[in-house]
């Protein structure tokens, strides 16, 4: 099933992506950022916060963002 | 609907025009024309020098136009990479997502604005706390007519607490209204460029609840640091002196101390006996009544210095001049 995803650390992303039916987003985040830690990031599923065991749906618009982003 | 719905969907109807409008101007294909110009012009003139068998000169023109030729090749891979790519109307959000971003925005921040007659969307984040240091809540203003400007919003300090050394930072990243995005910044245009307001806003909040010390426009150590009188040099709380003669602060390399009273000193307060070479404040010194040098108090008797006293001449007899005239007063 197709999603829209959003990572806005680093560069920047936001494209649809194929997940696997059942795909909870604590594995999605794991999946695309495995060297980070959920707490770090605000996880929003349709821009709404979810718990971690959220099974992804198809269309959904999932976006992670780092809570700190270092300015200049 | 109600009427706060009905202006987020007007607002998104016409951030999502403007939006359109500036995805027809993404291709920038300035550069090749540039660079293609450059190599017709050495074409010709390595054509001409090749004529005229000009060997060196010839052989220089090869080398720019290699140079140059490599930078058109660059330039059209960019350009073909930019086409390859999915159409910008692909990815950037429709007006009903822009709608929702609109509304979920006020389950993100305390205060959401939307102003159709300035084109502008503003939130207001919570106080911002830096290190124990309060720099008060701020407004971030999204411009939607100025989207295909580099910079299309500005960032206000609704309680401004502003450094010492520079008012026009009021936040460590935040210098007159501008926010440097840092690591930020290329998601912060992706998402301003989409149409994702959401997603913009929380980038730009979440950079303001960040402190990156190497990048400051002004260290939070430093925010209420005030420049040394004498040296310029930014001055800690700790590293802070005030001059008692004229109230200046004055850092520790240049306070001078009162060896008299102890009370500290600038440059420009500070005194130095001319006989025993003392520092002491302007309090504590006094001209000599004959030469006008100053003395510390031990150094000096009968108001003149031991040079004037011992010494006689001019000076004395100029002494003896005064007296009388000031005392027949």
């Amino acid at each position: 099933m197709r999603i829209l995803f959003i990572a806005n650390h680093g560069g920047g992303f936001a494209d649809y992506i194929d997940v696997a039916p059942g795909t909870t987003i604590q594995d999605l985040f794991q999946q695309k950022l495995p060297s980070e830690k959920p707490e770090d990031y605000l996880i929003r599923v349709n821009r709404q916060p979810v718990s971690a065991d959220y099974g992804l749906q198809e269309g959904d618009r999932v976006s992670f963002t780092p809570t700190k982003i270092e300015g200049a | 609907m109600d009427a706060r719905k009905r202006t987020a969907l007007r607002a998104s109807i016409r951030i999502r025009e403007q939006l359109g409008r500036f995805g027809w101007r993404r291709f920038d294909f300035a550069p090749l024309e540039t660079a293609w110009t450059e190599c017709r012009r050495l074409i010709r003139q390595w054509t001409k020098a090749r004529r005229r068998s000009w060997y060196f000169a010839a052989r220089r023109l090869e080398n720019q136009l290699a140079y140059t030729a490599s930078k058109c090749r660059f330039c059209l891979e960019q350009i073909e990479l930019e086409l390859q790519q999915a159409d910008p109307e692909e990815k950037l959000a429709g007006s009903r997502d822009i709608f929702q971003d609109l509304l979920a925005l006020e389950k993100e921040f305390a205060a959401v604005e939307i102003d159709l007659r300035r084109a502008q969307v503003s939130v207001t984040t919570e106080e911002i706390l830096l290190d124990g240091l309060n720099l008060g809540p701020f407004r971030i203003v999204f411009s939607w007519e100025g989207v295909d400007e580099e910079l299309s919003y500005e960032v206000v300090a609704l309680q401004p607490n502003p450094s010492v050394p520079n008012p026009s930072v009021t936040h460590p990243h935040v210098h007159s209204n501008r926010l440097c995005e840092g690591d930020g910044r290329r998601a912060v245009r992706l998402a301003l460029r989409g149409g994702r307001l959401l997603d913009f806003f929380l980038l730009v909040r979440q950079i303001l609840s960040h402190y990156h010390s190497p990048a400051a426009y002004v260290a939070l150590e430093q925010w209420n640091a005030i420049p040394c009188r004498d040296c310029g040099e930014l001055t800690s709380r700790q590293d802070r002196h005030t001059c008692a003669g004229c109230e200046a602060t004055v850092c520790s390399d240049c306070v001078a101390t009162c060896r008299r009273c102890d009370q500290d000193c600038c440059s420009q307060c500070v005194g130095v006996c001319s006989s025993c070479r003392k520092l002491l404040c302007s309090e504590c010194v006094e001209p000599c009544y004959h030469c006008s040098e100053l003395f510390c108090q031990e150094c000096l008797s009968h108001d003149a210095c031991s040079n004037c006293r011992g010494g006689g001449g001019r000076e004395e007899q100029g002494r003896q001049d005064v007296i009388p005239a000031e005392a027949g007063r």
